[in-house]
């Protein structure tokens, strides 16, 4: 008779969750799941609101990445409003989804992964944090908090604070950029840029002692799917969806978000409150594919920043036609924080950012709309539909963490299967089935977090009940 | 050099717990200079400690439910002592910011302070209770008193609080 062996919670991710590994009688792991214990509720109780609300009620959602939920909230009202948002709003969009980017990219790598990368898999739990990172590498903790600190500065001077602000409206911002506070983002740039680049390079430099991790943590073939422009550069702000394939082959392309129920389907499972999208032409599971920023890295055919570029090409070398390794999301991160920085220099070097017309103004003009962006985590989606008042009715949010939802738990019974040996518990055994999950670094709610000195309690017992082995970590 | 960081910390949502967010906007508009930092958050977190390390006094401003509404408390605060502290992103204090500031960049403000005021009700809300409203003017004058320069022993501190 089998056994189940459940962690939880899964430490040093955003929101709560377990993972159990189910055995065979031989002990094999032969199923695990990712279970997503939490609820939110935030399609249902936004009904009967006016749809200029929607911003600052869907931002609620996460205290990690509330900007991407403004943005997508605000494009899908944008879309109700059928307004043209003025392009210096545009850019001023654009440099905030960056900021917002940089900042829960480097809470991600920097605090959460890091001290399993720094310190080892096997490390002790208690040295498992920036302290231990700190201990390990000095400059490299500081240059994590210098960016993840850029990152929500950037956004506290655009938008008036870093939680929840309320300057994205629909049909532009509420207020224009200042040419001192531009001043000030610009003259800070070329210090994040070297803590990014030398942080990259350290990276590249130990990867390789995690090779068995890289050829275990959620590698295998799937789809990609993420937002790309017009001549194949990351749409991170906007641009039409993109799938391609473990080969590298471009399977759907110039695809509108707006259309995504054509080309994505949600299915439900027992065990989880998350829902596990899907591209719809394969069928479930079949259709499982990965978003974020792998996905987006395997599936742009260039980037227009020179170190990004650089460093991009680089990462593509590692191996032939996709990267497939999840492992591979903290590099993709990094090289991802590079990008923005240099990107976000672009913009605030374009004269037309400190223009003074940053909104435009419309009444109701449809009675739906799909807004759609980059997360950090990957695609996202807002689709309301609204009544003649402009009170919504209906709304769906296809959030960027569901899309890996099955690449998830397919992943993690690749690392229990590999790494768990069910007669013996370790803490490195079940760190690393827990480390797959941080490498998707998924967003469950971000009204609560995890550290990694919550109490966990893990028997494994006999087909007889007998105890076998316990694993116990006090609070 | 900021001379004087006041970090005030708050959720302008719920209730009392702005308390420290009123009193960072008048002491902004009081003692606005190139010489004080007034800083809001709604949660302690670690980006905090590197602005720590570049000052020389810093008042950290909050609200409690561990206080008798209205109730201002002021204390020193040190560093937490010990090399290895679990950090939290989301529950972090004014003492491991101290000890992070130290430990991460080799500095730390010389003069630290907490001043936290006993609230009521962290119930939606975007007023404070009567309590809690009538003690802004203490806790004002206590920070104004640190910031000009007085001194406390941490007995003195106790006696203060007690009054």
């Amino acid at each position: 008779m089998g056994k189940t062996i459940t962690i939880d919670p899964v430490t040093r991710i955003e929101g709560h969750a377990k993972i159990t590994l189910q055995t065979d009688d031989r002990g094999e792991v032969v199923n695990a799941q990712f279970h997503v214990t939490q609820f939110r509720g935030f399609e249902k109780f936004c009904e009967g609101r006016p749809f200029y609300e929607m911003p600052y009620l869907m931002e609620r959602i996460c205290g990690i990445c509330p900007v991407s939920h403004l943005l997508a909230s605000a494009k899908a009202c944008d879309a109700l409003l059928a307004v043209r948002v003025p392009p210096a709003a545009m850019k001023l969009r654009r440099v905030l989804n960056l900021a917002q980017i940089i900042q829960s990219h480097a809470l991600s790598f920097f605090y959460l992964s890091a001290p399993d990368l720094l310190l080892g898999m096997d490390a002790d739990p208690k040295d498992r944090n920036i302290f231990g990172v700190h201990r390990a590498n000095p400059e490299l903790a500081r240059g994590g908090i210098r960016l993840r600190q850029f990152g929500q500065q950037v956004i506290e001077t655009l938008a008036g604070k870093r939680i929840h602000p309320r300057w994205v409206v629909p049909g532009g911002v509420n207020e224009p950029l200042s040419q001192a506070n531009r001043d000030a983002i610009l003259s800070a740039i070329p210090e994040v840029i070297d803590i990014a680049f030398r942080s990259l390079q350290f990276f590249k430099k130990n990867v390789e002692t995690f090779r068995e991790e890289i050829r275990t943590f959620a590698a295998f073939p799937t789809l990609f799917m993420g937002l790309v422009t017009s001549d194949g550069r990351a749409g991170y702000y906007d641009g039409h969806i993109r799938f391609t394939d473990a080969h590298g082959k471009i399977v759907a392309d110039g695809l509108l978000p707006a259309d995504y129920p054509q080309y994505l389907g949600e299915a439900v499972e027992p065990f989880t409150f998350m829902k596990f999208p899907y591209y719809l032409p394969l069928g479930y599971p079949d259709g499982i594919y990965r978003v974020g920023p792998l996905a987006r890295l395997n599936l742009i055919d260039r980037w227009e920043t020179p170190l990004a570029q650089q460093e991009w090409v680089e990462f593509r070398a590692l191996q032939r036609n996709a990267i497939l390794s999840s492992f591979h999301y903290h590099y993709a991160r990094l090289i991802e924080i590079l990008y923005c920085l240099e990107h976000m220099r672009e913009f605030l070097e374009d004269p037309d950012i400190l223009s003074t017309h940053v909104r435009s103004t419309a009444s109701l003009n449809n009675y739906e709309g799909v807004g759609a962006a980059e997360a950090p985590r990957g695609t996202l989606i807002h689709h309301y539909r609204v009544d003649e008042q402009g009170l919504i009715t209906w709304a769906n949010l296809i959030i960027a963490t569901n899309h890996n939802n099955l690449a998830m738990n397919r992943g993690i019974l690749q690392a229990a299967q590999h790494f768990v040996r069910a007669d013996k518990l370790t803490e490195g055994m079940l760190n690393r089935v827990e480390a797959v999950i941080r490498a998707f670094d998924p967003c469950l709610s971000c009204s609560t977090h995890a550290d990694g000195h919550i109490p966990l309690h893990v028997q494994l017992r006999a087909p007889d009940g007998h105890l076998l082995d316990e694993v116990l970590r006090p609070s | 050099m900021t001379r004087t960081l006041i970090l005030a910390c708050g959720n302008p949502l719920r209730g009392d717990d702005a308390v420290a967010l009123h009193l960072a906007r008048q002491l902004r508009e009081e003692l606005a200079g190139p010489g004080l930092t007034v800083h809001t958050t709604q949660q302690w977190t670690p980006e905090l400690a590197e602005p720590l390390s570049h000052c020389e006094l810093a008042i950290f401003l909050d609200a409690s439910q561990r206080f008798s509404p209205g109730f201002v408390h002021c204390e020193s605060v040190v560093p937490l002592a010990g090399a290895s502290h679990t950090l939290l992103t989301h529950s972090c204090s004014p003492a491991l910011l101290l000890s992070m500031s130290r430990q991460f960049y080799n500095l730390m403000p010389p003069r630290a302070f907490s001043i936290t005021i006993g609230a009521q009700t962290f119930a939606f809300s975007f007023s404070l209770s009567p309590l809690v409203e009538k003690a802004i003017p203490e806790a004002l004058a206590r920070t104004r008193s640190i910031i000009s320069g007085a001194t406390f022993a941490p007995s003195v501190l106790r006696a203060l609080s007690a009054q």
